[in-house]
């Protein structure tokens, strides 16, 4: 599965590369940006791949991980599938370069199986942060969060368990302009 | 560029080796949860982490550390000044037991100190507990009276129960104890341990961490009829490396990676 995950990834970055044909006729800030990226979290170090659109004063994203640690140093699949919103109140793109600032909110959804199938939840709110050189096509990423954080699973000798507590995640990436 | 990939899909196949556990090697998670572990949600030794811990369906059993208060009850706690973890200073040995059931950890979730009584022994009862006997009173800088960590242990009839396993590294208390409890010797050197085996044959086994001990003096001390736990394993390849050595017990600090690896 993860091997399929990864040659479809390796696919996706051709695609990347058709895409830096299209040039913005101005400069504003890339609509739409692919990025990789590996986020600091509770539970594991998570990296994987993510997609950005803007929707007026407000870009959406959502993204796909993998939990380094339990992927490949125990062998266990754990994917995260997240989504997130920010506001940028500070946006600007020149020809030197290109910047968004804003509050950021975020899901994640993680699973993973250890004997018990186990599904872990969190909403965080914090900022997010891109900066970028050249027109703004490759990007620097930075986001942070921090919030409730929730883990349940069946018990084969509990039932069901549930346990909260907080989550932060710390992101850093890179992300390209499609346009 | 094509060589990058194939180099990425070269370090998937071969990242993807599978160790092979050990089916008889049982997971005990160090201090419920494990300590200082960031996936632990909860205080090491608290109920919060002991239930959590337990209700793992891989999980064999989880360790305690075991202090006694100065009117013979024992609580669960693991470092030597209350200050460090909890709202309250001093140690354990020199508080009463009404003053201690007012202590919590210094955490977001506030978990309440836990005494060792009758009614967590039968919580814990179907799982295998370890139970690390603290010996020292740090704050008097003096060796705690092995009778009265005996009677305590006595008085909750632990001697009774095969899953309970007391572990020290005071000769005295091995001494003491052996006969009546199920008891393990805690050391860094696997041949003083041997040693130790050889001179107290009522000593159940050896409490060494990874890096002190190589599958060959795992198989020395099973040929005396003796068993072993491995501790201070955390990370995946850490306790891929344990579980090689086909301990008795694994005692992990991080609960989760060990039942992701067996599983």
């Amino acid at each position: 599965m993860i091997r399929l995950l990864l040659l479809f990834f390796l696919m996706v970055t051709k695609l990347g590369v058709f895409a830096q044909d299209v040039s913005p006729s101005e400069f504003y800030f890339p609509r739409s940006l692919v990025s990789v990226n590996t986020s600091f979290q509770r539970m594991d170090l998570f990296t994987g791949v993510a997609y950005q659109m803007n929707l007026k004063k407000i870009d959406i994203g959502g993204s796909l991980a993998l939990g380094i640690r339990s992927t490949f140093g125990a062998q266990q699949f754990f994917p995260q599938l997240a989504s997130y919103m920010t506001i940028p109140f500070l946006k600007h793109c020149n020809r030197k370069g290109a910047i968004a600032l804003g509050p950021l909110l975020s899901f994640h959804a993680s699973f993973f199986d250890m004997g018990d199938n186990i599904s872990q939840y969190d909403i965080t709110a914090g900022y997010s942060l891109y900066v970028g050189k050249n027109k703004g096509k490759l990007l620097f990423i930075h986001q942070a969060g921090i919030g409730p954080f929730a883990e349940f699973f069946r018990s084969e000798t509990h039932g069901f368990v549930k346990s909260y507590h907080w989550n932060y995640h710390l992101k850093l990436g890179l992300a390209y302009a499609i346009y | 560029m094509r060589f990058i990939k194939m180099l990425i899909v070269f370090i998937l196949f071969v990242s993807c080796e599978k160790v092979s556990v050990d089916a008889n090697t049982k997971i005990i998670g160090h201090a419920a949860m494990g300590l200082n572990s960031s996936s632990s949600i909860y205080a090491n030794n608290s109920l919060e982490a002991i239930k959590l811990a337990l209700s793992f369906s891989g999980c064999d059993g989880i360790e305690l550390d075991l202090q006694l208060d100065n009117t013979g009850q024992l609580w669960l706690y693991h470092d030597e000044f209350l200050s460090s973890n909890t709202n309250a200073n001093g140690c354990i040995n020199d508080m009463e037991s009404s003053a201690l059931s007012e202590v919590y950890y210094k955490t977001i979730h506030h978990e309440k100190l836990v005494k060792f009584d009758l009614e967590l022994i039968k919580l814990v009862a179907e799982k295998t507990i370890f139970l690390d006997l603290r010996h020292f009173n740090p704050c008097t800088l003096q060796f705690i009276d092995v009778q009265l960590i005996k009677q305590a242990l006595e008085n909750l009839g632990i001697g009774e129960k095969d899953n309970f396993i007391c572990i020290t590294n005071r000769l005295e208390l091995l001494d003491e104890l052996s006969d009546d409890f199920k008891v393990f010797f805690a050391t860094d050197v696997t041949s003083y341990g041997l040693q130790i085996l050889t001179d107290y044959p009522t000593c159940a086994g050896l409490v060494i961490r990874n890096a002190s001990i190589t599958t060959s003096d795992v198989e020395a001390i099973h040929l005396l009829g003796k068993e072993v736990v491995i501790f201070e394993v955390r990370s995946p390849k850490g306790t891929k490396a344990a579980f090689r050595k086909s301990p008795d017990y694994l005692m992990t600090d991080e609960l989760r990676t060990a039942l992701q690896i067996a599983n």
